[in-house]
């Protein structure tokens, strides 16, 4: 059965609706048709038992009817009387007139012959056929009727006495009233007498057959069968066709004669089998139209099935351009819109995921342009060459190493570090700053140890903490900058805040606004923004708060993940093996940079 | 569906078909009739059929008759079964029966005076039914006076090229017997049967009915054809006449014979009386016309005594191989006797 769940949906519905719709068709056909014929089949044997019946009291009434009148005569006396003295005139004629007047009912299909006790034929209403003049008395009908007082039956012997007319005889013992056999009476049923006999009791395409005790035929109704083909056509009824016709058949249960029926069909072959073609000729049209529905239906049903499974097919294979054309109001088109809709969603989504990445990839490229800003890295350099120049101070190598840091935090692949890292390197960028801006500010955290370890994207806080030094300490000389952390809920908030003279009201309400547009000249905060909506989504970001004059505090808001517990390191591993300046072992890659007091950088105090 | 309720369709379907099968009627057969006694006989009809009717009549018992010729008997003779599907062999010449007389059972109780050694077996496995000389049969119409076919050399007249009915010699004893006795007395058998053949340009028949009706119609002047027989057209047929060659007609009696180890011995053993009892002779005599093997049954009237006629007897062991020579040249120079008809 497990190949049939690989037959197409198209095939199955095809398959379903055309067994469903032919096959109660054709064995409804076939059902009606052999009901007929066997309804038909079943009336002709009723029809031919009942003739059989009647077939059968005739002979039997018949039979009676002339064992009374051989009876009759017997008694009547003048019978034996004719056979002794068969001379006389008159005694001849009143024979003859009982013999006439005996056989009315019976002269239609019997002769009636007499014979004396010799076998000799005396007289007999016989008058065409040529009767032989005596019977043998140790042969045939008469032996058998010597030893009897009854009438017996015989069928008659053709082959001895050649009268093709007779096909049975019946003879009665005459005796005299003192009980000594003085002849006999002979009846000799001819053929014509038998279909007289007969008529009305069955049709002409019926035959009727007649065979003694011994099943042999002596009379056949139909003048083309012989004995010899009457008795095949009994024997071989099995090997005939039935639907033409019925084999009935019953025996006399007196004298033992079989009386054998061959009913033709009531209605003709030639109908029937017209009947049959019109039958089958219907049942072709009604399978013709239940093919034609069978196809129509699957088609409807299919056809938007396979378009919808075509089009599956393409969406696996990445093509989201896919959709399908249905004018349909049912079911089937409404799957299609809600298909055409969900492709159209996929790709809206897709597409702004991809856009998502791009601005966010944009937006930290250009957070690392801004970051990496030449000005700082000419001031930085030039505040180096200018100390080394006039100082040749140690401060020189505190720039590098903390330009370094920040350079290398922000070359790092990792996207997100821990809020300690970012805090790490916004030091390496003040220790820089405060070489450049000697003593003009305070520098502070306030950073509770249970969110040290909270990951926050990488040089975020910087921008910040340059707005703040560049421009919230515009024109002061003892500034306070300060950067908190703070928990509320599942939110991390990072403020950076600071006394200087306040951010105006038109940048605290762009940085306010839910999509704050780029600004030229702001596209450091501008790009912290992007990266915290895109990270995090749109609740996410920045806020600002000024009081002019007062100062300026800046919060990211951000949601609250820590670092991941990294897993312990299995026993005997002590990492890559490398080794930084300070001497602890780093598991991170390692320094490639050159930069000077690094380890493998130029010698402190040599010219970079 | 289907996989999962298999039973229930295939319960519909053996409805449906029960339903199409049940519609049909059946006839009762007929029933098969009784066996008291199986009988092969190689006789016509009009012969066994008043026999076997007298027989059943007079004991009750049902006799099965199969009909077949000399060859079909041969052949299953040979086969090894016959005994299994026959008790009796009824009408089959003497010399056939002495052929296989090893098939046949002894039947010592039929032993009567009545019935003369020329025609039963010496120890009783056969006995005789009739005795059947051929005749030279002949239209009166066509055949005058002067032209009586007298001897067997008178088929050989050239006045009777294609005028001459015969019956196929293979098909029936009878005539291989009188072919036999024509081409003995000939003296020149082959030479006998060339000529023969020539001046019977094919008038071969298959029954000797058909040789009959051949000369009483006048499509044949003279024709071969068995005593009895001949004897019961002339009384029915004023224009036709017979006559004995006066060479001689070889004396085959067609007889019966039990089959050793048959079913139904005792009913055959009734039957085999039967058919040589007094009866049975009388009748044949009165009204088939054939010769009585009893001596104390008178021949029909108009028939000669045994001993006045030209006849011979020979010794049946000997006749099979006389007749199968005359067979033999009767194919050499009639390869397609079996094939036309006219």
């Amino acid at each position: 059965m497990t190949f049939l769940k690989h037959i197409p949906f198209k095939f199955r519905i095809f398959l379903g609706c055309l067994i469903v719709a032919a096959i109660p068709l054709l064995f409804s056909t076939l059902l009606m048709v052999r009901l007929f014929d066997s309804s038909l089949q079943r009336q002709t044997r009723q029809e031919g038992y009942r003739q059989l019946e009647e077939i059968s009291g005739r002979l039997r009434q018949m039979l009676d009817s002339c064992g009374d009148t051989c009876q009759a005569l017997n008694e009547d006396g003048s019978a034996f009387q004719s056979l002794i003295d068969n001379k006389t005139i008159d005694l001849k004629k009143d024979l003859y007139l009982s013999l006439y007047q005996a056989v009315q009912e019976t002269s239609s299909y019997a002769y009636l012959s007499m014979y004396d006790a010799g076998g000799k034929l005396r007289f007999t209403t016989d008058s065409v056929s040529g009767r032989p003049e005596s019977l043998p008395l140790y042969w045939g009908i008469l032996r058998r009727v010597s030893d009897q007082k009854e009438m017996v039956c015989s069928r008659a012997d053709s082959w001895l006495f050649p009268d093709p007319g007779i096909v049975l005889q019946a003879a009665y013992p005459l005796e005299n009233p003192q009980g000594a056999r003085t002849g006999y009476l002979v009846m000799d049923f001819t053929r014509d007498g038998f279909i007289r006999l007969f008529n009305g009791c069955f049709s002409d395409k019926d035959t009727l057959i007649l065979l003694d005790q011994y099943q042999t035929p002596f009379y056949c109704s139909s003048s083309d069968l012989d004995g010899t083909a009457a008795l095949e056509l009994i024997r071989n009824t099995a090997s005939y066709d039935a639907s033409r016709y019925q084999y009935l058949w019953k025996q006399e249960p007196v004298s033992g004669y079989y009386i054998f029926l061959r009913k033709g069909a009531q209605i003709s072959r030639v109908t029937l089998q017209t009947m049959q073609t019109i039958c089958i000729l219907l049942a072709c049209l009604c399978l013709g139209l239940c093919l034609l529905v069978s196809v129509l239906l699957s088609r409807s049903i299919a056809q938007p099935v396979s378009a919808l499974d075509r089009a599956m097919s393409r969406v696996r294979q990445g093509d989201l351009s896919v959709r399908i054309y249905t004018n349909r109001l049912d079911e089937l088109g409404r799957l299609g819109e809600s298909f055409n809709r969900m492709i159209r969603e996929l790709k809206e989504n897709i597409d702004m995921k991809v856009q998502k990445q791009k601005d966010l990839n944009e937006a930290t490229l250009k957070l690392y342009q801004t970051q990496l800003n030449p000005h700082f890295l000419y001031n930085t350099l030039d505040t180096i060459k200018w100390n080394a120049r006039i100082h040749q101070n140690p401060e020189i190598p505190v720039l590098a190493e903390n330009l370094a840091a920040i350079l290398r935090r922000s070359i790092s692949s990792q996207p997100f570090i821990t809020l300690l890292k970012e805090l790490e390197t916004i030091q390496n960028y003040i220790e820089i700053q405060k070489i450049r801006f000697s003593g003009r500010f305070l520098y502070e955290t306030e950073v509770p140890d249970q969110l040290e370890n909270c990951l926050v994207p990488k040089m975020i806080l910087q921008p910040l903490v340059e707005n703040a030094i560049l421009h919230g300490l515009e024109g002061r000389e003892n500034g306070y900058i300060c950067v908190y952390a703070s928990q509320s809920g599942s939110l991390l908030q990072v403020a950076v805040t600071d006394d200087g003279c306040g951010m105006s009201q038109e940048m605290v309400d762009w940085i306010n606004s839910h999509f704050p547009q780029k600004r030229e000249g702001h596209l450091g905060l501008y790009n912290v923004i992007q990266i915290l909506k895109l990270h995090y989504g749109q609740e996410y970001g920045m806020k600002a708060e000024a009081v002019p004059g007062e100062g300026t505090t800046v919060t990211l808001m951000l949601p609250l993940e820590r670092e991941p517990v990294p897993e312990p390191v299995p026993e005997g591993d002590t990492g890559n093996g490398l080794t930084l300046a300070d001497g602890t072992e780093n598991c991170h890659e390692p320094d490639e940079t050159g930069i000077p007091g690094t380890e493998g950088g130029p010698a402190p105090g040599s010219k970079p | 569906m289907y996989t999962r309720y298999p039973a229930f369709f295939l319960l519909v379907s053996l409805f449906f078909s029960m339903a199409l099968w049940g519609c049909g009627v059946r006839d009762e057969a007929f029933p098969a009739p009784e066996c008291d006694l199986m009988v092969y006989t190689c006789q016509d009809e009009p012969v066994y059929a008043p026999v076997i009717k007298e027989f059943q009549e007079r004991t009750g018992k049902h006799v099965v008759v199969h009909t077949g010729s000399f060859s079909d008997l041969k052949r299953e003779l040979s086969e090894g079964a016959f005994s299994q599907n026959y008790d009796l062999v009824f009408g089959v010449d003497a010399a056939t029966l002495e052929q296989y007389r090893d098939c046949w059972q002894p039947c010592p109780e039929l032993n009567t005076a009545a019935v003369p050694e020329a025609f039963h077996a010496p120890d009783w496995r056969w006995v005789g039914f009739s005795a059947l000389p051929p005749v030279l049969l002949y239209n009166t119409k066509v055949v005058t006076y002067r032209e009586l076919p007298e001897h067997w050399s008178s088929l050989l007249e050239p006045r009777w090229a294609g005028r001459i009915a015969f019956v196929d010699p293979v098909i029936s004893h009878p005539y291989a017997t009188a072919l036999v006795s024509a081409m003995e007395s000939a003296g020149q058998p082959e030479i006998f049967a060339e000529r023969l053949a020539d001046n019977l340009q094919g008038l071969v028949f298959d029954r000797p009915q058909d040789v009959y009706e051949a000369v009483a119609e006048g499509r044949a002047s003279i024709g071969v054809a068995l005593e009895g027989d001949a004897w019961l057209l002339c009384q029915q047929n004023g224009d036709m006449d017979y006559i004995y060659p006066s060479e001689g007609s070889c004396l085959v009696p067609d007889g019966s014979a039990l089959v050793a180890g048959c079913a139904h011995p005792d009913a055959a053993r009734e039957f085999l009386a039967f058919t040589i009892s007094k009866d049975v002779q009388r009748i044949l005599v009165a009204c088939l016309g054939q010769r009585s093997v009893r001596t104390d049954i008178p021949v029909p009237v108009g028939l000669g005594a045994l001993q006045g006629l030209p006849l011979y007897t020979l010794d049946y062991g000997e006749i099979p191989a006389l007749r199968d020579r005359g067979l033999e040249l009767w194919n050499t120079w009639m390869p397609d006797s079996g094939s036309s008809r006219p």
